[in-house]
């Protein structure tokens, strides 16, 4: 019945994300920008792309920040057009999306603060897709309960707040622990949100939702080895969902190092395959298709399930699914531009190719 | 006649000042391009640890995000976490020294700007290593193109000496 309906209300904006995801730069024209010399050509070749039309007042020599910024002005304009002509409840999914957007943006604000920047500066440092009315506020409070009860309490992660307010002072482990646990609510959330819109929404968004849930469990684990951060806290920010709740999960909350790491994703079928070989300690280096690491693996996975989306019809993920795949394709772009700037052209190729 | 009593009045034959000048000329050079050799070796291995540090910041961008490691993160009361002390008097370069509180304000270590203690991936941990390195290898750059400096006059004076020498067998014959 859904597919009888759904037209109604996303039928327009499904063809609008369609004609975008055939915008998405494919593997020859990658092929050209990895060749481009001097960033002057690189923005050449990205003339014929979406990006060209707000790369094109930009003065040369174009910078890899400028890049990253006019990318991500052409995506925040996509992304609002889908906005602007959406209504319930495409609007609401479209709302959940910028939610990861809006808790990025909370702490960069607070992290700004506490290490004394200007406010204004940190707020046109915020994501566009994360805007919201009382963030100007957020740079007064000092600890977390002024935080939630001046600020948040009116604004859409008021909710995922619920699990913070035991921490008192807003320092850097604090903040970064705050960050982790606003998310995993936010995902958690958003995954029950998937699930009560009924196929085949629930199927795509619990796919790709459970596989950022287990990315986000592994990053967690590297991330804080070596820190201060106590195995029973490491365990309180895994998300509460994924292939790797419950039973993963607590091992690697015990695990020390990356060989325990990959010792526990190898008894996984969904994951053994990503780690063979799989270089754990660096980069890719070499010929840039040599050794990937873990994280070339979870962006190239990623990547798959986003394209997988797109083979169904009338349902809601294709909106995410772009997005994430836009994102990825602005990271390739500006690693080529990063390689190209630092003359190290043989690493050029550790992008992870869409189409 | 005239020429064997000019051979017969000569007390000492300037062949062996010359060729003691020439001796410390040479062994100037010698010093100058060991130096030389040094200096670039030095710059060679600081040209790697930045070059290897950029790309490891490029990393640690991809992984972390390009608005969470930015200049704009960087905090408003950092202070120097290292330090050089320069003599220009006795153009003499001092040896790096790290504050023990690592600097950067009341933060410490300056990667909790970009992160905290669980945000920063560890690509950024390294890049930040690598350029520690730098600072070090950079800083003994810095008193190699002293020592450098001093060793090249060295030998150009020597030389000059030398060539100096060299003409005077020449004014005595005349």
């Amino acid at each position: 019945m859904n597919e009888i309906y759904f037209n109604v209300d996303a039928g327009y904006l499904e063809g609008v994300v369609r004609g975008y995801r055939d915008g998405l730069i494919t593997a020859p024209q990658y092929l050209n920008l990895t060749q481009c010399e001097t960033m002057d050509d690189l923005r050449l070749q990205l003339a014929t792309t979406d990006y060209g039309a707000f790369l094109q007042n930009e003065p040369s020599p174009i910078s890899t920040s400028t890049l990253v910024a006019r990318c991500t002005d052409a995506l925040v304009a996509e992304f609002q057009y889908l906005q602007q002509n959406a209504a319930e409840p495409i609007s609401r999914f479209l709302d959940y999306i910028t939610y990861g957007y809006m808790i990025d943006n909370v702490i960069l604000l607070i992290t700004g603060t506490l290490h004394e920047r200007d406010t204004h500066d940190l707020l046109d440092k915020c994501h566009p897709l994360g805007l919201f009315d009382s963030m100007p506020a957020l740079c007064v409070a000092s600890t977390v309960q002024e935080l939630y009860s001046t600020v948040m309490v009116d604004s859409p992660l008021a909710g995922y707040f619920r699990e913070c307010l035991s921490a008192e002072d807003l320092n850097e482990l604090n903040i970064e622990i705050i960050r982790n646990t606003l998310y995993k609510a936010y995902l958690e959330d958003f995954y029950a949100y998937c699930q009560g819109l009924g196929e085949p929404t629930a199927s795509v968004m619990g796919e790709i939702l459970r596989f950022e849930a287990d990315r986000r469990t592994v990053n967690i684990t590297i991330n804080s080895f070596g820190t201060e951060l106590s195995k029973d806290d490491r365990t309180r920010l895994y998300p509460r969902l994924g292939n790797m709740y419950p039973e993963a999960q607590t091992r690697l909350a015990r695990a020390d190092d990356m060989d325990q790491v990959k010792a526990i994703l190898e008894q996984y079928s969904e994951y053994k395959s990503m780690i063979v070989g799989v270089s754990l300690h660096a980069p890719a280096d070499g010929d840039g298709r040599g050794a990937q690491s873990l994280e070339d693996r979870f962006f190239g996975k990623e990547v798959q399930l986003n394209k997988d989306a797109f083979e169904q019809q009338f349902h809601y993920g294709v909106f995410y699914s772009w997005l994430r795949l836009k994102e990825q394709e602005i990271r390739n772009v500006v690693w080529i531009a990063e390689c190209i700037s630092q003359q190290q052209k043989d690493k050029v190729g550790s992008y992870t190719a869409i189409y | 006649m005239a020429e064997t009593r000019t051979d017969s009045t000569t007390t000492t034959t300037p062949e062996p000042q010359h060729d003691q000048r020439c001796g410390e000329a040479d062994s100037e050079l010698l010093a100058a391009l060991e130096v030389l050799g040094e200096y670039r070796a030095a710059r060679e291995a600081s040209s790697a640890a930045l070059r290897q540090g950029f790309f490891d910041l490029a990393v640690a961008r991809r992984s972390a995000g390009y608005r969470q490691i930015s200049a704009g993160m960087c905090s408003g009361s950092a202070r120097a976490g290292a330090t050089v002390r320069v003599n220009e008097a006795a153009g003499t370069i001092g040896p790096v020294r790290r504050a023990a509180d690592g600097g950067s304000g009341s933060s410490g270590d300056p990667l909790l700007w970009f992160g905290g203690a669980l945000g920063t991936p560890p690509a950024l941990r390294e890049a930040q290593r690598r350029f520690a390195d730098a600072l070090d290898q950079l800083a003994g750059l810095a008193q190699l193109t002293r020592r450098l400096a001093h060793r090249q006059a060295a030998a150009r004076q020597a030389i000059a000496v030398a060539r100096a020498s060299a003409h005077r067998p020449d004014e005595q014959a005349q």
